[in-house]
Parts: C-alpha cells; sequence; structure tokens
C-alpha cells in the first residue's frame, strides 16, 4: 500500500504561508536589510555629545551623580563602539552583525537590523537632521552603507574598507580608509566630496571640530585637514616610531593626541606641540575633556586628569580594571567604564570617587552623554541608560 | 612552551579516550610502546587564592608559592598593561619546587625534556613552572607564560565576539617572540642566538620561519622580530594587532591591515637592521675557531674539564667533557692537543641509571689522582652524585640524598677526598653542599633562598669560588662571583655590577679565578687575580677573550698558559683550547664592592594564612573536575546504518585524575534500542607511581575485527588496570576484566557466550631515539601473556602470549637499520585471531589479509635520508617538510592456524613528516617465496611512523 502524505500543499497554502511569513518579517525585523525605526524618530542631539569614540563624549551641564538606571537591554552581542543616542533612540551596533534600536523612554526594543556583514567599526549618524545611520561593514566587499532610519532602507552604499571610527555632522562623513585614505561623502547621498590619501598609514579615525579634521598616524605623526577640499592644513610628528593611539582630540583652542607609548601631547590649532605628559600604560580609545581637564584612560588601570595648560597632572584615579572606552565627563564629573565591570563616577576637580554602579559585565566602548542621561555598554551586549535623579524629580 | 606539545596534547587525549576505556578482546592490544611519564613523588596539594590566580603547591614548596603569588599578580598587572586586555577568568598557576618534579606533571601527557622551562596549556588555561634555582629566571618565566594567557585569551575573545570559532592562534615564532619581548629585554643569549646565526648565514627570515619552528633560535628571532615591531611601530603595536586579529586570516593580512606594510616588507627590513647592527662586530671580535683551536668537530660538546696527568710518560693531558653526537649525551675524553680519538667514558641517557646527565646545568671534575670523576646524573625521580673509576669504567660510589632533589656542578677538594656542590633542596632552594666522595656524608655550607652554582675549589686551600645571585635583590637576573672560606664558614663578594659573572674556575697556582661574562655584552673569558684566597684580596681583572658569539665554561691547562673553554659557533656547541697571551689581553678596571654585607633576598614572603591586606587566602586542594574533551560524532555506514555518540574526558587540575566517559547508538535496523546501546566509563588515577585504571562497560561491538573478518560481541562488565613503570625506559602492566559476552564469530560459525575473565600481563621497555619519522636508535620490546576463561563453566577460552622486539642500529648520522621481530600465539577453544599485512606490518599484502591465531613477523629495514628539506612554493603560501626519508627492506612472516609457510616481500619506500607528529608513506614492493621474486610491484600508500 503506497502511504500519502494526509495533508496536500497546493499553491495556495505556499502563498498563505509565504504571505505569513513576509508580514513577520517586516513585523519582528529580523530580516537581513530591514531596520525597524519609526518615523517619528525626530532629530538627535548627538553631534553635541559625541556619541562614540569619535567624539568629544563631554557635556556642559550634564546628568550628575547619583544616576539612577532608567532601563537596561541586552543585544546578545559585544558592542562596536558606544551607544549612538538618537533623538528617541539609543541605537547599538554589535559584533554579531546587527544593529538595535531601543526606545529611549522605556527601552523597548523598537528595531534591529542585520547587517550584511560584520560591522567593522564604530558607527556614526550624520545627517541633517540625523536621519542617517553610516555603517563600515567588513567582509569580503567591504562597503560603507548610510542607511537612513526613517526608512529602513540603504539610503546609499560605497565601497571601502574601513574599521576606523567613523565621524559624521550634518552634511559630511568622514571615513578613514584601510588604505590610507581620509575619506568626506555627502551624508545624504554617500557621493565623494573629496578624498585625500593621508601621507602615512592612520592609526586612528578621524575628528573634526570646526573646519578642520584630524588624523593620527601610524608613524608617530598627527595630520590636520581642510574640511573643505581635504588639504593638508598642517602635520607635525610627534615620536618617530610610536603610533598614535585612540582618537585624537580636537577643541576651538587646541588638539590633544595620545601615543603609544603613554606620551599625551597637547598641539595648538596650528599643529605646534605645546606640551607632553607622560602617564603608565596603554591610553584608552579615546579621551574627554571639560574646562581645562583633559581625562585619560589607560590600561594600568588608571585615569588621569591633566591641565590642559601645562599637561600637569591634577589628579589619578585607580580603577578596578582597565579602561578601553573613552570617559565621557560633564561639568563636574568624569564618567568611565572599565574592565572591572563598574560605571563610575569621579569629581572632575579632584579625581575622587563620588559614586559607582556595578554592571553586569566588563566595559571596554565609550561613554555616551545626552543631556542628564548617560549610556554605557557593556562587553556582554547589555545596554544601560542612566538618568540623573535630579532630572527625574 | 611550543605549542605543538598542547595540540599533540588534546590529540593524545583523544585517542587516550579509546585507548583507556574501550577493553579489548585480544592480547596483541595491550602494550603499546612509549617511554613512561614516572611519578616517584607523591605531593599533597594546597591552593593559594590570590584576586587572579589559583596557585596549586605542596608544604615544601611554601616559600615559592608566596614568592610566585606576589610575582603572578605583579606580572598580571604588567601584561594586562601591555596588551591593553583582561583576562576575566581565574588563572591555575601550578608550581613545581624543581625541574625533576615537574617532568612529573601530569598536566600535558607528553615528556617534558629539561630545555622546557614552563608552559601554558591551551585546554584549560593552565600555566605550569618549576623553580630552576633563580628567583629571577622564575620570575622571567612567569611572565612569559603569562603572556600566552592574555595573548591567547585575547585572540579567542576578539574573535568569539565576531563569531568566528575556528581559533586561529598565529604562527609559533610571534606567540613565543611576543612572550620573551614582554618578560624580558634583549640580552647576551638573545645576541649570540642572533648574531651567531647572521654570521653563520643561518638566520630565517619570517617567511620561512617554519624551518627552525620549535627551536631556541626560533623564540630568539621572534623576540628580535618582536623588538623591532615595537622600535617601528610603538610598543602597543601588539595589542593592535590582537585586536585586529579577527579581520584576516593569516598573519601577513593582520599585520597589513593593522600597520599599512606588507610583512615581507617589514621582513626584509628586520634582517637588514640586523645586518646593520651586527656586521660591524667582526671587527674586534672573532668566532671561536678563529681564535682557538677546535678540540671537537662533531655533534654538541661542552663543559670541559682538565684530567690532571699523573702519567708522566705521556706528556699529553687529556680532558672529559659532555658529548652529544647522535641524540645521547654521554661523558667523553680527548687529549688537550687535538689529536687521537675521542673515547667514551660513561653512556648517557640510554638506561635509567643515567637518565640524564644534564648537560647545560651540571659540569664534571676529576679529582687529582687523575682517575676519579664526579658527575651527576639522574636516576628514577633524583640526581645522584656519581664517583666514576675512569681506569675500570665503573662506578665507585653512587650518592643520592632524600632531601636534595637536584644536584650539579661537582668540584674536587685538593685532598682527592672531599667534593663540593651545588644542589637543590626539595624547597628548590640551592645551596652549595660539601660531601664525602666516599662514605656520602653531606654538610650543608650555605642556607638561604639565593642561587648558588658553580662551584670551584681552591687547588691548594680550603676555598671555594662560586657564583650567586645572592646580591640580585631586584631580581635582573645578575649573578657575582663569591669566595667561600671553609674554615670562616663565610662568603666573600668578589665581583659587582649588572652582569652575570659565572663558571668559575681556579687557575694551577690559584692565583686567577678565569670565569665566563657578559661583561661587554658577549659572553666571554675573564681573569679575576687574587693575591690572598684567605683574605680575597683582589689584583686585578683582565679581559681573556673577545668572541663573536660567546664562550663559557672555562677550565685551565695544566701549565696555566691555556683555557678549555666551550665555544658557541654555528648553532653549535664545541670544545676549544685558547693560549693566553699577554699581549692581546686587556686589563680592565675593577669595580669598587658595595659595602654592605652579604643578606638573603628579602622575597618579601607573605603569610600564607588568610590575610584581607594581602588578598591572599590559602585553601585546601579540592579536585574540582572540569571537562577536556567533549565532542559528539555521527557516522553513517551503508552495511550497518547510522551510529552516533559523544565522548568526554575529564580531569582534575593537575590531571591526576581523570574519567573517559563514551556514550553512543547504533542505530541498526535490526538491534533494538537497548542492543545498540554503547556506554563504558573509565578512570584512571596517575597521581602515584602505580597508575590505576578502572571502568566498566556495556558494548555491542559489531566488527570487532583485528583480523579483517567480522565478529559480533556484546559485553558487559568492567576491568582493573595497573601499571607499574620502574623508571622512564620499563613498566609492567596488567589487565583484569570480568564480562558477560555473546560472542557471535560469523567467519567459524560458532555463537559463544558466558561470563569470561580475562588476564594479561606485559613487560615493556622503550629507550629509542626518535626523528620525526620514527625511531632512528634504541630498543623497544615488549613480552606478554593473556588468559581468557569463562568462570561460571571452568571453561578455558584462551591463552596468548606474544613477544615484540625491534631494534634500531644506528649506522650514521641520520641512518639506521631497523629490525622487529613479532610472535604472537593464541591457544585454546576460542583462540584470538591476529592479521598481518599493509605498509604497517607485512608489505606487499592486502591490509589485514592474512589473518590466523598464530603469527611471524621479521621486518628489516634500512633507513637513510634523501632530501633534509624540501620546500612547496604555492599562490596560497609555502608547504616545508622538514624530513623526506627513504628506506629499503625485507619482511617475512605469516599468520596461519594450521599450516606455516613463510610469505615474503622486498622493496623501497619514502617517507615524509608533515607537522613534525604526522607521516606519509609510500611503499613499492614485490612479494617473494625467498626463492623467486614476483614481477609485479604493489604500492603500499600510508600515513604513520616506522616500525
Amino acid at each position: 500500500m503506497s502511504t500519502q502524505p494526509s495533508v496536500r500543499r497546493g499553491p495556495s497554502t505556499l502563498l498563505w504561508l509565504l504571505l505569513n511569513g513576509l508580514v513577520l518579517w517586516l513585523v519582528v525585523g529580523c530580516g537581513r536589510g530591514t531596520l525597524y525605526v519609526p518615523m517619528d524618530s525626530g532629530r538627535g542631539n548627538w553631534l553635541s555629545t559625541g556619541g562614540g569614540p569619535g567624539g568629544v563624549a563631554a557635556l556642559e551641564g550634564g546628568p550628575q551623580p547619583p544616576l539612577e538606571l532608567l532601563w537596561s537591554q541586552n543585544t546578545g552581542a559585544a558592542p562596536v563602539g558606544g551607544a549612538l543616542l538618537a533623538g528617541p533612540l539609543v541605537l547599538q551596533a554589535t559584533q554579531s552583525e546587527r544593529v538595535y534600536a531601543f526606545d529611549l523612554v522605556d527601552g523597548q526594543r523598537v528595531g534591529r537590523r542585520g547587517s550584511k556583514a560584520a560591522v567593522c567599526g564604530p558607527a556614526t549618524i550624520a545627517g541633517r537632521f540625523s536621519e542617517t545611520l553610516v555603517l563600515s561593514e567588513a567582509g569580503r566587499k567591504p562597503r560603507l552603507r548610510g542607511y537612513d532610519r526613517r526608512t529602513g532602507k540603504v539610503a546609499w552604499e560605497i565601497e571601502s574598507s574601513a574599521c576606523a571610527p567613523l565621524v559624521g555632522r550634518s552634511d559630511t562623513v568622514l571615513s578613514v580608509t584601510d588604505a590610507g585614505n581620509l575619506l568626506a561623502l555627502a551624508s545624504d547621498d554617500g557621493s565623494q566630496l573629496w578624498v585625500t590619501a593621508l601621507p602615512h598609514h592612520p592609526s586612528t579615525g578621524a575628528v573634526f571640530t570646526d573646519d578642520v579634521a584630524v588624523v593620527g598616524g601610524a608613524d608617530g605623526s598627527v595630520m590636520a585637514l581642510n574640511l573643505e577640499d581635504g588639504s593638508v592644513r598642517w602635520e607635525t610628528r610627534l615620536l618617530d616610531g610610536v603610533a598614535v593611539r585612540g582618537q585624537p582630540l580636537s577643541t576651538a583652542d587646541q588638539v590633544f593626541a595620545a601615543t603609544g607609548d603613554g606620551q599625551i601631547w597637547a598641539m595648538s590649532r596650528d599643529g605646534h606641540v605645546e606640551w607632553s605628559a607622560g602617564v603608565t600604560g596603554l591610553p584608552a580609545q579615546g579621551m574627554s575633556l571639560m574646562g581645562e581637564v583633559l581625562v585619560v584612560g589607560t590600561s594600568d588601570r588608571s585615569v588621569y586628569g591633566l591641565s590642559t595648560v601645562d599637561g600637569r597632572q591634577l589628579w589619578r584615579y585607580e580603577a578596578g580594571g582597565i579602561i578601553r572606552g573613552a570617559p565621557a565627563t560633564t561639568s563636574t564629573t568624569v564618567y568611565l567604564g572599565s574592565t572591572a565591570g563598574y560605571l563610575d563616577a569621579l569629581s572632575l576637580e579632584t579625581g575622587e570617587q563620588v559614586w559607582t554602579y556595578e554592571l553586569d559585565a566588563p566595559v571596554r566602548s565609550s561613554i555616551v552623554l545626552a543631556k542628564d542621561l548617560l549610556t554605557v555598554t557593556t562587553q556582554v551586549g547589555t545596554v544601560y541608560l542612566f538618568a540623573a535623579q535630579s532630572a527625574l524629580r | 612552551m611550543n605549542r605543538a606539545s598542547a595540540r599533540l596534547g588534546r590529540f593524545a587525549l583523544c585517542f587516550a579516550i579509546f585507548a583507556c576505556i574501550v577493553p579489548e578482546s585480544g592480547s596483541a592490544q595491550l602494550y603499546r610502546f612509549g617511554k613512561n611519564k614516572v611519578q616517584f613523588d607523591e605531593f599533597t596539594w594546597q591552593r593559594l587564592e590570590t584576586i587572579h590566580f589559583d596557585v596549586y603547591f605542596y608544604e615544601e614548596e611554601r616559600e615559592l608559592a608566596a614568592f610566585a603569588a606576589r610575582a603572578a599578580e605583579t606580572s598580571y598587572r604588567a601584561v594586562e598593561r601591555q596588551l591593553a586586555h583582561t583576562v576575566q577568568r581565574r588563572i591555575p598557576l601550578i608550581l613545581y619546587s624543581s625541574h625533576i618534579y615537574f617532568e612529573q606533571t601530569n598536566v600535558i601527557p607528553g615528556m617534558l625534556p629539561e630545555g622546557v622551562a614552563g608552559f601554558t596549556e591551551f585546554l584549560k588555561g593552565r600555566v605550569a613552572l618549576p623553580l630552576s634555582g633563580s628567583y629571577a629566571e622564575f620570575d622571567r618565566v612567569l611572565h612569559h607564560e603569562l603572556v600566552h594567557v592574555f595573548q591567547f585569551d585575547k585572540i579567542r575573545r576578539t574573535l568569539a565576539e565576531r563569531g568566528i570559532t575556528d581559533m586561529n592562534r598565529g604562527p609559533l615564532w610571534f606567540s613565543e617572540g611576543l612572550a620573551e619581548h614582554l618578560s624580558g629585554t634583549w640580552d647576551s643569549t638573545g645576541d649570540m642566538i642572533v648574531r651567531d646565526a647572521l654570521f653563520a648565514g643561518r638566520l630565517v627570515p619570517i617567511s620561512r620561519m617554519a624551518a627552525i619552528y620549535g627551536s631556541f633560535q626560533m623564540y630568539k628571532e621572534g623576540q628580535s622580530i618582536c623588538d623591532y615591531m615595537a622600535a617601528r611601530y610603538g610598543p602597543d603595536i601588539f595589542a593592535r594587532l590582537l585586536d585586529n586579529w579577527w579581520r584576516a586570516e593569516t598573519f601577513a593580512e593582520i599585520f597589513a591591515v593593522t600597520t599599512g606594510e606588507k610583512l615581507s616588507d617589514f621582513d626584509e627590513d628586520w634582517s637588514y637592521e640586523l645586518r646593520k647592527r651586527y656586521l660591524p662586530d667582526i671587527e674586534t671580535a672573532d668566532p671561536p675557531s678563529r681564535m682557538a683551536e677546535a678540540l671537537t668537530e662533531t655533534g654538541y660538546n661542552l663543559k670541559p674539564s682538565l684530567v690532571p696527568n699523573v702519567d708522566f710518560a705521556d706528556s699529553t693531558d687529556t680532558f672529559v667533557f659532555f658529548r652529544n653526537v647522535k641524540g645521547y649525551t654521554g661523558i667523553a675524553q680527548a687529549r688537550i692537543d687535538g689529536t687521537g680519538e675521542v673515547e667514551i667514558v660513561v653512556e648517557g641517557e640510554r638506561s635509567a641509571d643515567f637518565e640524564s646527565l644534564h648537560p647545560i646545568e651540571a659540569s664534571l671534575s676529576v679529582a687529582p689522582n687523575g682517575k676519579h670523576l664526579a658527575f651527576v646524573g639522574k636516576y628514577n625521580g633524583r640526581d645522584r652524585l656519581y664517583v666514576w673509576d675512569m681506569e675500570t669504567g665503573e662506578s665507585l660510589r653512587e650518592h643520592a640524598y632524600d632531601e636534595l632533589v637536584a644536584l650539579s656542578s661537582p668540584t674536587w677538594a685538593p685532598d682527592g677526598q672531599r667534593l663540593a656542590l651545588s644542589a637543590a633542596r626539595r624547597s628548590g632552594q640551592t645551596d652549595l653542599f660539601l660531601v664525602d666522595a666516599f662514605s656520602g656524608e653531606l654538610q650543608p655550607l650555605t642556607d638561604d633562598l639565593s642561587h648558588d652554582r658553580d662551584p670551584d675549589w681552591h687547588p691548594e686551600g680550603e676555598q671555594l669560588v662560586f657564583s650567586s645571585d645572592r646580591a640580585d635583590g631586584d631580581r635582573e637576573g645578575e649573578y657575582h662571583l663569591y669566595l667561600y672560606d671553609l674554615a670562616r664558614a663565610e662568603a666573600t663578594r668578589l665581583t659587582e655590577g649588572p652582569f652575570v659573572d659565572q663558571q668559575p674556575s681556579w687557575s694551577p697556582d690559584g692565583k686567577w679565578i678565569a670565569f665566563s661574562s657578559n661583561r661587554q655584552r658577549m659572553f666571554d673569558i675573564y681573569g679575576l687575580r687574587v693575591e690572598d684566597p684567605s683574605s680575597a684580596t683582589r689584583i686585578g681583572l683582565r679581559r681573556f677573550s673577545q668572541t663573536l658569539t660567546g664562550v663559557f665554561d672555562p677550565d685551565w691547562t695544566r701549565d696555566g698558559q691555556s683555557l678549555l673553554v666551550t665555544g658557541f659557533e654555528a648553532a653549535r656547541f664545541h670544545v676549544f683550547r685558547f693560549d693566553l697571551d699577554d699581549g692581546q689581553l686587556d686589563d680592565l678596571e675593577l669595580g669598587a664592592l658595595p659595602e654592605q654585607d652579604i643578606s638573603r633576598w628579602d622575597l618579601q614572603l607573605v603569610d600564607l594564612e588568610d590575610d584581607a591586606e594581602t588578598t591572599i587566602s590559602l585553601r585546601e586542594y579540592e579536585r574540582r573536575m572540569s571537562i577536556d574533551v567533549a565532542q559528539s560524532q555521527i557516522s553513517q555506514d551503508p552495511l550497518f546504518g547510522t551510529s552516533g555518540g559523544v565522548q568526554i574526558a575529564l580531569s582534575d587540575v593537575l590531571g591526576n585524575d581523570q574519567y573517559y566517559f563514551i556514550l553512543s547508538h547504533i542505530a541498526g535496523s535490526e538491534t533494538g534500542f537497548f542492543d545498540g546501546l554503547n556506554v563504558a566509563f573509565g578512570r584512571q588515577q596517575l597521581a602515584r607511581q602505580l597508575n590505576v585504571g578502572w571502568g566498566l562497560f556495556r558494548l555491542n561491538d559489531r566488527f570487532t575485527s583485528t583480523f579483517g573478518r567480522f565478529v559480533r560481541e556484546k559485553r558487559t562488565g568492567g576491568y582493573v588496570e595497573l601499571s607499574y613503570p620502574f623508571n622512564r625506559h620499563d613498566r609492567l602492566t596488567t589487565r583484569l576484566s570480568l564480562r558477560h559476552a555473546d560472542i557471535d564469530r560469523e567467519f567459524e560459525g560458532r555463537k559463544l557466550g558466558g561470563w569470561l575473565v580475562s588476564n594479561h600481563l606485559a613487560y615493556t621497555h622503550d629507550n629509542s631515539l626518535w626523528i620525526p619519522t620514527g625511531p632512528l636508535e634504541g630498543t623497544r620490546y615488549s613480552l606478554g601473556i593473556g588468559q581468557t576463561v569463562d568462570f561460571k563453566r571452568s571453561r578455558p577460552f584462551n591463552i596468548t602470549i606474544f613477544a615484540d622486539l625491534r631494534h634500531y642500529l644506528r649506522l650514521s648520522q641520520r641512518t639506521s637499520l631497523g629490525v622487529r621481530y613479532l610472535g604472537v600465539q593464541s591457544r585454546g577453544d576460542v583462540p584470538e585471531f591476529y592479521a598481518l599485512g599493509g605498509s604497517w606490518t607485512l608489505r606487499g599484502y592486502g591490509w589485514r589479509s592474512l589473518w590466523g591465531k598464530n603469527l611471524i613477523l621479521a621486518n628489516h629495514e634500512l633507513r637513510f635520508p634523501l632530501l633534509d628539506r624540501m620546500i612547496f612554493a604555492f599562490p596560497f603560501g609555502v608547504i616545508d617538510f622538514s624530513a623526506f626519508r627513504g628506506a629499503l627492506f625485507v619482511d617475512a612472516g605469516n599468520a596461519w592456524n594450521d599450516e606455516f609457510n613463510w610469505r615474503g616481500s622486498i622493496g623501497a619506500g619514502t617517507r615524509i613528516a608533515l607537522g613534525g607528529f604526522f607521516v606519509l608513506r609510500l611503499d613499492a614492493s614485490r612479494r617473494t617465496d625467498f626463492s623467486s621474486i614476483e614481477n609485479e610491484t604493489r604500492w603500499d600508500f600510508f600515513f604513520g611512523w616506522d616500525f
């Protein structure tokens, strides 16, 4: 006796299944290429807070300790860079080829997007309305992709291999490529504004202030380029044979950079070295600055407060673990995460600990501030959002 | 330590799961060749808990544990800083107070040569290391191993976070070079190795580093490369490389992504930099062979010691020295004028008596009568002091001491009755001792934590000169010379400075002390002029040699005009004699000696009891079991269907207690669920000299095919196995198993069953010396007997006896004749059957095509080198074969039941070693009945080492 299937799956059944699958795919947003982001996610203010290791994670005012945990959410994978605060959203790129979007208010996951390849370096948000999420993707065909966060679609993409932190602003995205170029793209359509072949292999991403972009080199040089056309404005060799480590930091008056031998350098806006100061261990991925205090974390479990005037050590704080991400500073407070798995708040003036919070895992990414909010992501992928208690009241 | 051993360890472990747990039904499987790791000493382990470490130690090494706890935390912080990485797990640190104890460790299954100063095991991230006597060296090795822990933890995490499961550890030269780079500064030894390689044209570029895989040269070249990387790209280059580890599959690609440069360009720049640095040195220095007369030509020769000539009829003095030409170290004697033959005085490392002569650490001394040679040899887990009669070639006295583990550098007193030597106590503390050469009475001279070594007795007085790190408070590895006055029982310092002053030797008139020192970078010979040994008055310091690559171990000739030394050149050690020429010697200024008294080291020992401030806590050792191997497997067979299962191996942190578990199921169409279930559990206890194993099993083997025929046997029972290694080479193994068996011998048409008891007993010896393709020299044999009885019915099943003898006769450096004679016979109602045929046994006949209850096999094989190295360059990379060898063979034998007739073959073959543990074999043979040879050539292509 032949056996027949009890249910025959005809074309209509298959169509029904396909439709169901499609709806599920769109709603849950787990399919590749889909990022569900609310249309009204609004304009981000991330540019003023840094938003990643590429920026100055410093905010006048800013949340003051003690902070209160608003929510925490786990992405299940280690982060790539710090979280991005974009209007009512917190975006977090992860090493699992996915970017997560959380509601700023209640932490609900409102979107998840699978990128086509591993996210290579810290992402950025650019555009006049902070509408473009820019990711650098590794893989066989490395790409820079700009996603319209209102539609979730790929707005533009270009071939480029770049794992250095990206940095963007309303009209421009800057990318330091593995081939040693500094690439300026229009944030709305990804068109190339200019490209400059850097004379020395870069070891950092770019940072910019006003009309100048700054890049550190593997040969110990720091270069400043005109944002308008990419021409080199000045170049200063800090040290022979020691790479610039972590992101430089650029303000209206000074440029700061760290080198792999543990030296912190301050330069004037025209590239003259004003001072250098030694710290122990390898400097972290980024520095932070508030007023006349430059804050530097190191692999020696130390955080240094240095005078921006002469490099004098104002204070030193020993954390329980090494510091790899950039600290963040407010008018009175330094926030830092370490591999000990704590979020510490220090007095900007004295370096003394004023508040601490135990996280679920070590921290290797940067702290990000926004108004009265602070976000930190641990190495197991948990995104924490804190708010100042005073603000909640 | 090199990672190959760790890899081999895992491979061996997987293999051992099957070998240990599945009870065999045939006696021939009982023996396995191989040398023994013998637990001569039993330790009561304790655990010290620090912030990041679990330090495992035994009571005798309490001081070492306290030191290690502090040193480990200090190194942890340093490596964390250097690599910008935190290891989140606790790190097991297993300490041994002596290398002799360390060699007994079960943390990894392989044998540990004396050159291994410590290792990091990757399965569980354990670090094990011994104290060699020097706390500075211990500190450095500990730092080296922790670099490995951090390095691989960072790689593992970087890859895991990116979802990459294939653990690419990178090239060995990089991991070892990085560990050397971060754990110490470039020193005289590094200079010696790299400079010698450069001048001898043996410097190996990065692209061909596989050619020196695992060698000391690879370690030092790797360190030199990492030094150059740090100088060129900054000290954080290594943290950056490891951060980028996920971005590419090869080290060259990771390097390019990180630095923006090609590794091949960097390679060229590095070797150019070395040439720039070292080539100018040839203007002022010479290799030993150009400044002295070479007294040896082949092999490795070191530690010359003059034999005082009491036979005035022959005016030519001789010297004794360690010599290793063919892989075994022995003691040899030669004439100091370089004429005549080298004679072997003591053959070492072939038997338990002289398992090791410690040629690197120890030295030799001949009594003033010119007859009595004092040396140290390892015997059954302890060093012995031997007083050897050089005329009769026999041992006069052998002294071993319970409280002393390792001995070295005996030196005769002028009276020819006493000896002084350096010895390590059970705690690892190395001091000087006085020994009555004939009664063995022992008297300690020093008793402190410093490393006292290389004593040499004044030719007439009651003074010893020795080398010690007792003033090296900062643990920089400095050694200075001291004078120990026996009458006053005091040591007086003789030299100063940040140097290694070692191996002192009194001149015959007692006015000079020649010693080896790195005072001017390379190790050269210096002379310290001493006026009055009793007051240790120093007159002057003179440089006796200026070599490119280093000389060591000076000993004076009788006339005081020449020195015998060990020189390093072209990657070999040889004995040289150079004449002291006043015109070419430099007088140097003596530095002022520090005024402070000689004091014990301040090791900042901590109280091992719980102490909140030190964050060190003492805990009892708990046998926490953790997984070594866990793997699953599914296989599909067209005949038997699908089968699958899991294998799990667990062990404690010391590897002394091991559990194996196998669960599998054969989903054959004819078997029910339980019928197809295979379960086996086994335990091995290795902490004592008597190794005990036991287990339970329920197995349904569908093809217990040792001879290519199907047998079905369902077995349920248990076994106990005892293995007693007498020494490194010999062991007795016995196994008792009780099982209920249902046996279906299809080929005989018989079905049998019942409760069977099997007893097996085997004695195995193995002192073979190996090269990558197999044994080259030595002897291996195993003799055994086994019996199986149906004890309920008192029915004898079978008795099996076997003998397997293999001997390897060395014909030249790399050529040998290997012979194997194997005989097996099984008698009884239900005899076992054995198979022949194939590349491993009788070549020219199909794989296991001959079988029977009787077996005889004779193999004769001439093994010789064809090509030392063969490099294939492909677009994707280079494959480097280190040994390509040939063989000519004659095989004879058969396996039979009733009628015997000889079968044989002759032929030739080649072997290629791949990766140090895998050998491809290709044999072409023709069958013979010993009256004629067939015309057909048969080919066997297989893998495996030579028999």
